[in-house]
């Protein structure tokens, strides 16, 4: 019997063993302060995870690996775009790594399914970059760093019907709910000033065919507007060319594409003359905007992508909420610090309202002929919340 | 009833095991508590897709757009219509799901083999695509948020709601493995064995297909009702091919018609894909799907089985004079 | 009516490519009884391959060559490592194969990176023709010709030649033709390897068609192909090739006059065969 005893006993170990194995952080003093990162390494929003990541290391190198004198920790895990994944991380850096905020993530399920939670454990989130409506509505301590996305959508409306002078317009958008808020902002910009829609064409995503949406766009219009999120862009600028398609284009947002001068050395001279919307450009003259530039050049040999200075702001919205709050703050003296944060960034003057949802300045640009996203305009967008629905308007 | 000592030992690992679950709040962390309540969940669901899959040697592609009618009805009537009774609302969700499983079944079982994983391919696509493209009712792209726990009158910590998962598997999988030690249940792997004879022996073995499906559609839906209730929200990416085609590697990495491997390889692949990940947060799936090869060339037939294997040989006393005081 | 003419035109020059696709996974389906899902996989692999070749050598024949063969190269790998023992056990291939499709994915993830690879278009065919309002490219229609030749030369060989007598025996009744004293095994390796050898030429003249190739790509593809094979039937071409066009361009005129309705046209495809001709258009009762 003993022996036997002694295998159970073994069996039993084992099991508890392999239950019980974390990962241990590494032995940090006690009075280090932790950001929370999570990004979309893997999944189909991957290479735009990747490029906000990147950003964020930049922002977190140039703080020198401290804040406030105690040693800075930011740790980072991967959402897999997935929204089980996103949360089983989301516990893990909140209850295991006891972080006090977290930047991330881009996935607006993710960021659904994260709000309820945030709430409950009052962390706050501050998203890259934009949230979706009712995730802003409901969820209480989710701050879009950059704006709904309906207000990212609303300049290009106004920019094409008062400078463009477009009168009309047909949209073809990717059937995601992101999708449908991006044209929704354009519509109400373009429409407060006179234009009007023509046709709203919505796609399965995934779709790599965009022909039979191109040829049925009614071509009576002034301007074409798509909105093409990641991978969606390369087959429908090129098919755009293919078709040699009069409408000039115009995107309420760059899905992560136009803005970025890498993806537009692999799109070619289709996109030449597109304006769009993008949520940062390394172009911009805005505060510390060529230091981060030159640092991310250095550390990464490429230009950063809109996504990337978005990953760069987030964080840097983190870290100095928590240097105004005070380290050994509570939650809600963070979340109040949050709410009043003014901070002058490579978005331009940025704060944040009552309602979390973040005013800065929102460029538009024009690619060039060298396949250059050159800036042509930039507004600043106030959203309300008003009636239980967002209201836009510019701010002079 | 009397147990002897032959019996209590086979069981002994599985009383084990039970008693670490039960017990795990109590020195795990909240995040490994959320892990095992994602795998209770998606273990139920891998265990009824067995019934059908490795039971009848059926091979369904589609469960998770089972589960997920459970899931996207549950979500409705508690986000759209405002019911939240959970004894009102679980009940008619797992209707939902068994009336879409006879409906499935149905147009399915006209054929078998690989026709039948193609048409529930298609099938199971198709709820995807009406979940996505119904935005009115379904939410769309986005889904549904901000469910709460179950309402049955008493407030859910995230302990509290992992005893409740752990507790209505438990009751699922014992359930389902007196279903499947019943002279019905018996009969079914005799169709996946030698239909024909079946046939010859006077069963009407189209009914039993049927009858069987739709058991395991509301055994799937059950899981969507805990799903949902876990995440918070209901998305359609939950419950496309690719999620079904998860299930189905989850039933053959433990190991098909075993019943209990379903819950073993939602464990497998859950801790892997977390653990993993937490190491290499590039590269995991890379890991996973190495995983995968080796499972099928060292384990072939399934984990579950492997380790009753294993527990066998650590049980059954040494050869040499039998003496009927060891162990 | 130029809207309708390019629409079914590109409807076209998509069900092709599909149509290479599938019609490999076709036979290997039919011949060896094996449910490969790394089959759209083996697209990825040519495509990102042989577009990169074809970049660098200005030749899209060579970057066709070059990810057909790395295609069947790793087609053998899959299957001489892996897959020969594990003929008849259905479960385990499903299983292997879901496993490489993982393994695949991100590797290339690791070596070509997250971006899109845009399509190599050859100078020479980089011209267009117009129809009506629209321009319609010169290359898209040499795929399509490419495509359409491709199918008399397949079934051809399906039809009219000994090989092709051989497969389909295999097909029709293994046991019978190893009496007859024809050794399959070979046969079916030779199947195999150039299934996947065709899917990545695909690739890589398919990448136009689809917009560019990117990491998405072997789980699209699979699918398809497989709505393919249901709509079209196992172990035909012409199956395949009706199938194929029968989607691409229902596919296409769907989104041109019924937007969101397009998403649902394999399925609906899929699921009418099933019930009324399980066997597919051509396939065998």
């Amino acid at each position: 019997m003993k022996g036997f005893v002694r295998k159970q006993v073994v069996v039993f170990a084992v099991l508890v063993l392999a239950l019980s194995v974390s990962p241990f952080s590494s032995a940090q003093a006690a009075d280090a302060i932790k950001i929370g990162g999570l990004f979309e390494l893997t999944g189909f929003l991957a290479p735009i995870g990747k490029d906000a990541r990147q950003g964020a290391m930049v922002a977190i190198e140039q703080a020198g690996g401290t804040l406030m004198g105690r040693p800075l920790e930011f740790i980072t895990e991967d959402s897999a775009t997935d929204v089980p994944t996103s949360m089983d991380k989301m516990r893990k850096l909140v209850e295991v790594n006891k972080v006090r905020i977290i930047v991330g993530p881009i996935f607006g399920g993710s960021q659904d399914a994260m709000g309820g939670y945030a709430d409950k454990m009052r962390v706050p989130v501050i998203t890259i970059p934009s949230g979706q409506n009712s995730n802003i509505l409901k969820n209480k301590w989710t701050f879009s760093a950059a704006g709904t996305d309906e207000s990212n959508g609303y300049p290009m409306g106004v920019y094409a019907a008062e400078k463009l002078g477009y009168k009309t317009a047909t949209t073809i958008g990717s059937d995601f709910e992101a999708g449908h808020e991006f044209i929704r902002g354009f519509a109400l910009g373009f429409e407060s000033k006179g234009g009007k829609i023509l046709q709203q064409q919505w796609y399965p995503p995934g779709t790599t065919n965009m022909i039979p949406y191109l040829v049925a766009a009614k071509n009576k219009a002034d301007c074409l507007v798509t909105w093409w999120p990641g991978r969606d862009a390369f087959a429908g600028f090129k098919q755009y060319q293919e078709l040699n398609i009069k409408m000039p284009i115009v995107q309420p947002e760059d899905g992560g594409i136009t803005g970025n001068p890498v993806a537009n050395k692999h799109l070619g001279n289709a996109v030449v003359g597109a304006h769009s919307t993008v949520l940062y450009s390394y172009l911009a003259k805005t505060t510390g905007n060529k230091e981060f530039v030159a640092a991310y050049k250095k550390k990464y040999g490429v230009l950063p992508s809109p996504l990337a200075g978005a990953g760069y702001v987030s964080t840097q919205i983190a870290m100095e909420a928590i240097k105004k709050a005070g380290p050994d703050s509570s939650q809600k003296e963070l979340k109040k610090a949050l709410i009043g944060l003014k901070m002058d960034t490579i978005h331009g003057p940025l704060n944040f309202n009552q309602w979390r949802i973040a005013t800065y300045t929102t460029p538009i640009v024009k690619i060039s002929p060298e396949l250059v996203p050159e800036i042509v305009a930039q507004y600043r967008v106030i959203s309300e919340v008003v009636n239980g629905k967002i209201k836009y308007s510019l701010e002079d | 009833m009397k147990f002897n000592k032959g019996q209590l030992l086979v069981f002994t690992p599985a009383a084990v095991l039970v008693i670490i679950l039960v017990v795990a709040p109590a020195w795990v962390d909240i995040s490994i508590l959320s892990l095992l309540t994602k795998i209770l969940i998606f273990g139920l669901l891998a265990m009824s897709l067995d019934v059908v899959f490795g039971y009848i040697g059926l091979w369904s592609f589609c469960h998770a757009a089972l589960f997920g009618v459970a899931a996207y009805a549950n979500g409705i009537l508690i986000s759209r219509f405002d019911i939240t009774n959970f004894f009102l609302v679980a009940p008619l969700s797992i209707l939902a799901a068994a009336v879409a499983a006879a409906f499935l079944a149905w147009i399915a079982l006209r054929m078998s083999g690989i026709y039948f994983l193609l048409i529930t391919l298609a099938l199971g696509q198709m709820i995807f695509s009406v979940a996505f493209v119904w935005r009115k009712i379904t939410g769309g792209s986005q889904g549904l948020i901000n469910i709460p726990y179950p309402d049955i009158g008493i407030d859910f910590s995230s302990a509290g709601f992992y005893y409740f998962t752990l507790i209505i598997t438990l009751l699922c999988g014992i359930a389902l493995h007196r279903f499947l030690k019943s002279p019905f249940g018996y009969s079914l792997q005799g169709i996946r064995e030698n239909e024909t004879r079946m046939i010859a022996l006077g069963f009407n073995t189209w009914r039993h297909k049927f009858i069987a499906f739709v058991v395991s559609g509301a055994f799937a839906g059950m899981a969507g009702i805990l799903y949902t209730h876990y995440n918070g929200i209901i998305m359609p990416r939950g419950v496309d091919m690719a999620a079904s085609g998860l299930i189905v590697i989850m039933v053959l990495i433990g190991g098909a018609g075993t019943l209990w491997g379903g819950l073993i390889g939602a464990g497998v692949i859950y801790m892997l894909s977390y653990y993993v990940s937490l190491v290499t947060p590039e590269r995991w799936p890379l890991i996973l799907g190495a995983c995968f090869v080796a499972a099928v060339i060292f384990a072939r037939g399934g984990i579950y089985p492997q380790l009753c294997r294993l527990w066998n040989r650590v049980i059954t006393p040494k050869s040499g004079p039998a003496n009927p005081e060891e162990g | 009516m130029d809207v309708a003419i390019v629409s079914i035109l590109s409807g076209i020059s998509s069900g092709v490519v599909l149509f290479l696709v599938a019609a490999g996974l076709s036979f290997v389906l039919g011949l060896m009884g094996i449910v490969n899902i790394a089959h759209g996989a083996m697209v990825m692999t040519g495509a990102y391959a042989g577009i990169n070749v074809a970049k660098a050598s200005g030749s899209l024949i060579l970057g066709g060559l070059a990810g057909a063969l790395l295609s069947g190269l790793v087609a053998l790998l899959l299957e001489r490592g892996f897959l020969r023992n594990l003929y008849k056990l259905h479960l385990e291939q499903i299983l292997v194969t879901f496993g490489f499709v993982y393994i695949i994915a991100n590797i290339h993830l690791w070596v070509y990176g997250a971006w899109p690879l845009s399509a190599y278009v050859p100078p020479s065919l980089s011209g267009s023709v117009t129809i009506g309002q629209f321009s319609f490219s010169v290359f898209r229609i040499v795929i399509i010709v490419i495509g359409i030749v491709f199918c008399p030369i397949l079934w051809w060989v399906q039809d009219r030649t000994k090989i092709g007598a051989i497969i389909r025996a295999g097909m029709d009744d293994p046991e019978m033709a190893a009496v007859i004293g024809i050794n399959l095994r070979p046969i079916n390796i030779a199947v195999f390897f150039t299934a996947a050898c065709i899917a990545g030429f695909a690739g890589v003249i398919g990448a136009f068609p689809l917009g560019g190739v990117n990491l998405g790509l072997g789980q699209e593809m699979i699918f398809m192909a497989i709505a393919v094979v249901v709509v079209g039937g196992v172990g035909s071409i012409q199956g395949a090739f009706t199938g194929a066009l029968l989607i691409g361009v229902c596919t296409s005129l769907a989104g041109t006059y019924l937007s969101k309705a397009a998403i649902f046209v394999p399925y609906f495809l899929m699921i009418a065969i099933l019930i009324f001709r399980p066997q597919g258009l051509f396939g065998k009762s």
